[in-house]
């Protein structure tokens, strides 16, 4: 994880936003993070522990405590971080809560806290695209890519101030916090704890199994198993015994219920025979009751003649009233109609009015329509003027046009004489010119023969030369050959004398002299040439001769040749006469010239030749044009008087019509006329209509009301005699008045009731005598039993055989539950043992491992311990650099006390001494060392542990302190060093110290100020 | 025309917490009667002249003493050149009117630099002097946002230095850097980290001398450019060096001659080896017992106290080295590979250890449910 742009605004002491870019840290490696205590240093820190996790780098500085104080209270407190991870570059924004000023009216709202996570290909301007929204998802999405915990990060990443030895010198119990913490060790100590509280659990469960035990024993009443297996036995036999019992009693039950029975019954009998009697006696006591219902049955009969005769005088009644109404009604009818009728004739007469100003009306219209016809014809004139007048526009056009064409063309063809003036002479020339180029051909090409023949003589004056040299050599090597030749014979002249001198023998004769002595006879001094020799000389004399020979016969053609060339040669320069003088390129470039001229003789004529073509061509297409142009001209003239005479004709129809009129607003009146007549006609007929209706309904009216007078009287009349009637009627049955009548009526179905009644008693009295004779005679001569003392019998027998039956369920019931009992109490027995032996072991396990064993050391303190060694290993390599092989950190091996828990103490083997010693003797820049090789140990195995994520990043707060300046640069050299190693690891180190600005070019200089803290790089090194 | 080549005092360097103004103080006076000796015509200190920024007030004053014996004394020019551990504008307080009295600080990058002009019998030679050319320092001076690293400053600057020279006139290039090819040693402080700050040799083409300070070990880098080295040895990896200054003589043409002059120190920086016991014995006999010793030792296992016991015979042993332990490193693979086991696993694994016996089948399968319930966060025991 290497940061690359962090932002804060209103954070700590940050009130305006600051950004910090992180490029110029990673181009140098090591940067210092420098300004005054307090300042704001570490708070750069705690915003990238912000923005990755939501929370700062200490418990003392909490969320509120993060908003800065001095910010407006409109001013958001935001941190944003762009890192870079493996392949990716992340952007992590967060916000807190915080109490906003409300946008509408006084007061603050709580604004909750933001967070979001966006991501993008590193290398790349890409977008980005959105990978988390939300404060708590974005630190798991974190925890998730970076692999580490707010707790790890923060120990891995920061060596924080004052806490810079902590791990080194720390208390034993810290260093287990710390180790713990970061490697999740507490689940090793969960697990002791665990394995004790199992051994408690099992233990509680032993001892509840065994409260059981005694629980049940209790309920048994029994001390013991075996107890209770006796009591069962002796239980069983007595059952036995019970169970005859109750047999017995059984049987004895059954026959006093029996007996118990036939008393009743007979009981029964006596019973009923009572009975009858008393209801036959309460039947004749009603008797006259009876009587006088008889007599009312009598007078409603006789009422019930009466109706029909009563029904039809009230429908009479009604009737008579119906027809009084009809009446009324008829004659309101009637006055409403001749209202209406008045109305109508009214009307009428009004429209009959108004007739002589509809005719008039009727008499324009006509007139207006006979107009239409000619306005018509007058637009057609129109339109015929105007078709005339465009036909002339177009015609006029076409004549303006031709003109312009011909035009041109005098133009083209006055153009085209002027090319052929000028290309005539020219051509004429061309033949002159060509003449002048052959004959520079010519001499040209004579010159060229010239050349050749010069280059000719040349060689062969070179070759007479060789040749000459070579006669020179010939004659040279023949008189070498004759006179070597010579000598021989010389020699051999000479010596001849020695030879015959050789041969002389005293006294013999010498063949040249013929002396006989020879006193001084030549010796031989020379070889003497034999006469092989001497031929091959003469042969060689011979051949230099026939050489010379061929030599000079060659030379002297050679020479003849060369003569005769030098001959020619001066013939041709005479006849080229000056041009012999001129050089070949001279003459060339004449001929180019010459040859230049001609061709352009003959370009003229051609382009003379085209001029004069297209001149004829411009010729006929000017006729052509002029013939044209007449016969537009003459087009012209059609269409003017033609548009004349269309003109004269729309005047003429023009005439005799109003001004200012066209067919439309002509065909407007028209039909607005129409309407008008139309709609007078229409009200006329709706009046004469009306007046029509309101006559017929009046007649209508007048003829109903009539005939309903009518109707009453008549039906008044009927009433009458109906009435009298009835009141005859009445008296011949013996009813006074019509209320008595009233009175004495019944309902149908009341007069069937009573009757019913009556015939009922009758039937009663019968039935009570029958029964009692009947019954009186069934139990004539008996006894009436006692009842109730058979049933005391039979309850007592009862009695007695429940409470036998009683008492052996009883017996079951314990014997059941005895058995039971034995059952548990075996059960629980056994399940003791099997929790016992679990327990036992248990209780080992536990002991072991909370360090109950030979090394006394817990399960908890041997994973930190192997933890520790890890952490110590990858210490060692770094110290062991950083000191020259001096140091060494070791973890103190062998606990003498397990209460002191030593085995996670520390100590540091001294190279110069050979010995161990607490770590806390380390003199400041010693510790120094260690301290920080203990991080990055640690650190390393963090990261390891995590999955190896490389977390390239590493700040120091403080912990310059007690450093002087040899053990300061050293300090810088390493971490300086180990940035370069560890390939491009980024150190920032954080202080105060005026001294490290000297070491440490690269400077992020944070300055407080009134308005909040600011920060910039520094460039410049400030010694 | 002969001149004087030294840089790298680092006046006020303490090395393992010892003061060597005493020893600086030595050699220095042994410079100075090389000078009054020979008289040359330049005395040339390339850069690093104190050890820090803020040096010691003794520092100052011993650069005061011999700085005066040299201008005011014998009367012969010093140039004297600003490298990476001096400030700049600290150095270079009054150079202007310390330059009349012929003595030139050079602290500015220059953006039109001028050559300091001297004669011998041959005609002139232009000596043109930088400071060391932190590229920061040189970005902001000449206003060139575009420059990054010490290879692009230097060419900059040497390209302003190209333009002011003359031709066919003898050229020397003083400077402090550090050139491709050349051998550093741990007392160097870093240029830049994750890297080493180096220029090319390529860019010095054309001087008929280049004298460079930086580097701590005397040494050439190619024909012309030459390093005279530190005073001292200031780390203890420096015992193999031959520490002294430069005579550089240069003729009317071709190359000069350069020849090191080296410094006897008041107490040299060596490497004793052996066992405990041989360097003890060898010690008895030694005269140079003030020396700053490096001591190694040959002893498979650490003797105790051996720092102390060797300083009563050698009280300035500066450190000490075991090189052949047979100490045990290990023991740590164990634990690497138990931590990655399984929490049951290693709970075995641990039993076995603190009781000497594995456990049995009826334990493990106490022991599993036990396992899962703790590492089931949340359900505490009941």
């Amino acid at each position: 994880m290497i940061p690359i742009r962090l932002t804060v605004q209103a954070f700590g002491p940050y009130v305006q936003r600051q950004v910090v870019d992180f490029g110029p840290a990673r181009d140098a490696g090591v940067f210092l993070v420098h300004g005054p205590t307090g300042a704001g240093k570490t708070t750069l820190f705690d915003a990238i522990c912000y923005a990755l996790y939501g929370q700062s780098s200490g418990a003392e500085r909490t969320d509120q405590q993060m908003r800065s104080q001095l910010a407006p209270s409109t001013l958001r407190t935001e941190v944003e971080l762009e890192f870079a991870l493996g392949e990716w570059h992340y952007r992590c924004w967060r916000s807190p809560t915080w109490d906003r000023p409300a946008l509408r009216g006084q007061g603050t709202t709580k604004a909750k806290a933001e967070a979001h996570l966006h991501r993008r290909p590193a290398g790349g301007t890409g977008e980005w695209s959105l990978l988390q929204t939300g404060d708590g998802k974005v630190t798991e999405a974190i925890q998730a890519v970076l692999g580490f915990t707010a707790e790890e990060f923060r120990q891995v990443i920061l060596i924080p101030q004052g806490q810079f030895r902590s791990l080194l010198v720390a208390e034993v119990k810290d260093r287990e916090h710390i180790l713990g913490n970061l490697f999740n060790t507490a689940l090793y100590r969960r697990i002791e704890e665990e394995l004790k509280a199992e051994t408690a659990r099992r233990q509680t469960e032993f001892r509840t199994l065994e409260e059981r035990h005694q629980t049940l024993l209790g309920t048994g009443d029994v001390a013991s198993l075996e107890d209770l297996e006796q009591r069962i036995r002796q239980r069983q036999v007595e059952l036995e015994t019970m169970q005859a019992g109750v047999k017995q009693r059984r049987d004895s039950l059954q026959s006093a219920r029996a007996a118990a029975e036939e008393g009743r019954r007979v009981r029964g009998i006596f019973e009923e025979a009572r009975r009858a009697r008393r209801r036959l006696e309460d039947l004749e006591q009603r008797r006259e009751e009876i009587g006088s219902q008889k007599a009312l049955l009598e007078r409603a009969r006789r009422a019930l003649t009466l109706n029909d005769l009563a029904d039809g005088l009230h429908r009479l009644r009604q009737q008579a009233e119906q027809r009084r109404e009809d009446l009324s009604r008829a004659n309101r009818d009637l006055e409403e109609a001749r209202l209406a009728l008045d109305l109508a004739r009214d009307g009428l007469e009004r429209q009959r009015a108004n007739v002589p100003e509809t005719e008039a009306m009727e008499r324009a219209l006509v007139e207006l329509k006979e107009m239409g016809p000619r306005l018509q014809a007058l637009e057609q004139a129109e339109g015929e003027v105007q078709a005339a007048e465009e036909r002339l526009t177009a015609a006029e056009e076409r004549l303006r046009a031709a003109r312009e064409g011909l035009e041109a063309l005098e133009q083209e063809m006055r153009g085209l004489d002027r090319t052929i003036e000028a290309l005539d002479p020219l051509a004429e020339d061309k033949a002159r010119r060509g003449s002048i180029r052959d004959q520079q051909v010519q001499q040209r090409n004579l010159r060229r023969r010239l050349g050749e023949l010069q280059d000719q003589h040349r060689t062969l004056e070179k070759r007479l030369q060789r040749q000459a040299d070579q006669e020179r050599m010939a004659s040279a090597g023949l008189e070498q050959a004759r006179r070597t030749l010579e000598e021989a014979l010389e020699v051999q002249r000479r010596e001849m004398a020695a030879v015959l001198a050789a041969r002389l023998v005293p006294g013999d004769p010498c063949p040249v002299c013929g002396s006989t002595s020879h006193p001084a006879p030549a010796p031989i001094r020379e070889n003497l040439p034999d006469g092989a020799l001497l031929d091959r000389l003469r042969q060689e004399a011979d051949a230099a001769a026939e050489t010379w020979k061929v030599a000079s016969d060659e030379m002297l053609r050679i020479q003849e040749q060369w003569k005769a060339l030098g001959q020619r040669i001066e013939e041709m320069v005479q006849d080229l006469g000056e041009a012999a003088g001129a050089s070949l390129e001279e003459l060339e470039a004449r001929c180019q010239e010459a040859e230049q001229q001609v061709r352009e003789a003959e370009e003229a004529a051609r382009r003379l030749a085209e001029a004069r073509t297209r001149r004829r061509e411009a010729e006929t297409r000017l006729e052509q044009g002029r013939e044209v142009l007449e016969a537009i001209q003459g087009q012209v003239q059609e269409a003017r008087s033609a548009r004349d005479r269309a003109a004269a004709l729309r005047q003429e129809r023009q005439a005799g019509l109003p001004p200012g009129r066209d067919r439309g607003t002509w065909e407007q009146q028209v039909a607005e006329s129409r309407a008008a007549l139309a709609a007078r006609k229409q009200a006329l007929e709706k009046a004469e209509q009306s007046f029509r209706e309101a006559s017929a309904r009046w007649t209508g009216a007048e003829a109903r009301q009539t005939a309903a007078a009518t109707e009453s009287d008549r039906t008044a009349s009927e009433l009458e005699e109906m009435d009298r009637r009835f009141q005859e009627r009445l008296r011949e049955q013996g009813f006074m008045t019509p209320e008595e009548w009233s009175a004495a009526r019944l309902a149908p179905d009341g007069l069937a009731a009573l009757e019913e009644q009556i015939q009922g008693w009758v039937r009663d009295v019968v039935q009570a005598q029958g029964d009692v004779d009947r019954l009186e005679a069934g139990v004539a001569g008996l006894q009436e039993p006692d009842v109730a003392a058979l049933e005391a019998a039979e309850a007592e027998a009862l009695a007695g055989l429940e409470a036998a039956q009683a008492a052996a369920a009883q017996a079951v019931a314990d014997q059941e539950r005895d058995q039971d009992l034995a059952t548990r109490l075996r059960q629980v027995q056994s399940e003791q043992k099997a929790i016992e032996e679990r327990l036992r072991g248990m209780e080992r396990l536990s002991g072991v491992a909370r360090g109950e064993n030979p090394v006394k050391l817990s399960f908890h303190d041997f994973v930190l311990g192997l933890l520790l060694d890890q952490v110590l290993e990858a210490a060692n390599l770094r110290l062991k650099v950083m000191s020259r092989g001096r140091f060494q950190l070791f973890r103190r091996r062998v606990p003498a006390d397990r209460r002191k828990r030593e085995g996670l103490s520390l100590d540091v083997e001294d190279g110069y001494s050979g010995s161990l010693r607490a770590v806390h003797t380390l003199s400041g820049g010693e510790s120094f060392q260690a301290a920080l090789a203990l991080s990055l140990g640690l650190a390393d195995v963090v990261q390891q542990r995590a999955g190896g994520i490389r977390l390239e990043t590493l700040f120091l707060d403080e912990g310059f302190g007690n450093l002087d300046a040899e053990a300061r640069e050293e300090a810088w050299n390493h971490l300086a060093e180990m940035s370069g190693r560890e390939g491009g690891r980024l150190v920032g180190i954080i202080s105060h110290m005026e001294d490290l600005k000297a070491l440490c070019p690269r400077r992020l200089e944070v300055r407080s100020g009134p308005a909040g803290a600011t920060v910039r790089w520094s460039h410049a090194p400030v010694p | 025309m002969r001149i004087l080549q030294t840089g790298d005092w680092h006046l006020g360097r303490r090395l393992k917490g010892l003061d060597l103004l005493e020893d600086q103080r030595f050699v220095l006076e042994q410079v100075i009667e090389h000078v009054e000796q020979e008289r040359p015509d330049l005395v040339l200190i390339a850069g690093d002249i104190y050890d820090r920024a803020d040096p010691p007030a003794a520092a100052v004053d011993l650069l005061d003493e011999v700085l005066s014996r040299l201008v005011l004394d014998l009367h012969v020019p010093v140039v004297l050149l600003a490298g990476n551990h001096d400030s700049p504008e600290r150095l270079a307080f009054c150079s202007g009117i310390l330059k009349r009295q012929g003595l030139r600080i050079v602290g500015e990058i220059p953006e039109a630099p001028e050559p300091l002009v001297l004669e011998d019998e041959a005609g002139p030679v232009h000596l043109f002097a930088l400071p060391y050319l932190d590229p920061e320092r040189v970005r902001e001076g000449l206003g060139r946002d575009d420059l990054r690293g010490h290879q692009a400053a230097m060419e900059i600057v040497l390209d302003q230095v190209r333009r002011q020279c003359h031709a066919g006139v003898r050229t020397v290039l003083a400077g402090h850097a550090f050139v491709q090819g050349g051998c550093s040693s741990e007392s160097e402080r870093l240029l830049t980290v994750g890297g080493s700050g180096a220029v090319d040799a390529s860019l010095f083409e054309g001087f008929d001398h280049v004298a460079l300070g930086h580097l701590h070990r005397p040494q050439s880098v190619g024909p012309r450019i030459h390093y005279a080295g530190s005073l001292l040895a200031y780390s203890i990896s420096e015992t193999d060096h031959s520490k002294g200054f430069l005579w550089v003589d240069l003729p009317a043409s071709g190359p000069p001659s350069v020849a090191q002059v080296p410094l006897t120190p008041r107490r040299r920086l060596r490497r004793v080896q052996g066992t405990f016991q041989q360097v003890m014995d060898g010690a008895r006999q030694d005269e140079d017992r003030e020396d700053l010793i490096v001591a190694v030792l040959t002893d498979p296992a650490p003797v105790p106290d051996a720092i102390g016991r060797l300083r009563q015979h050698y009280p300035n042993t500066l450190h000490l080295e075991w090189e052949a332990l047979e100490h045990p490193v290990g023991g740590s693979t164990v634990s690497r590979e138990v931590l990655r086991l399984d929490p049951l696993s290693l709970f075995q694994r641990f039993y076995q250890e603190v009781t000497g016996r594995p456990m049995d089948e009826a334990a493990t399968a106490l022991l599993g449910p036990v396992v899962e319930r703790a590492m089931r966060p949340g359900e505490e025991a009941r």
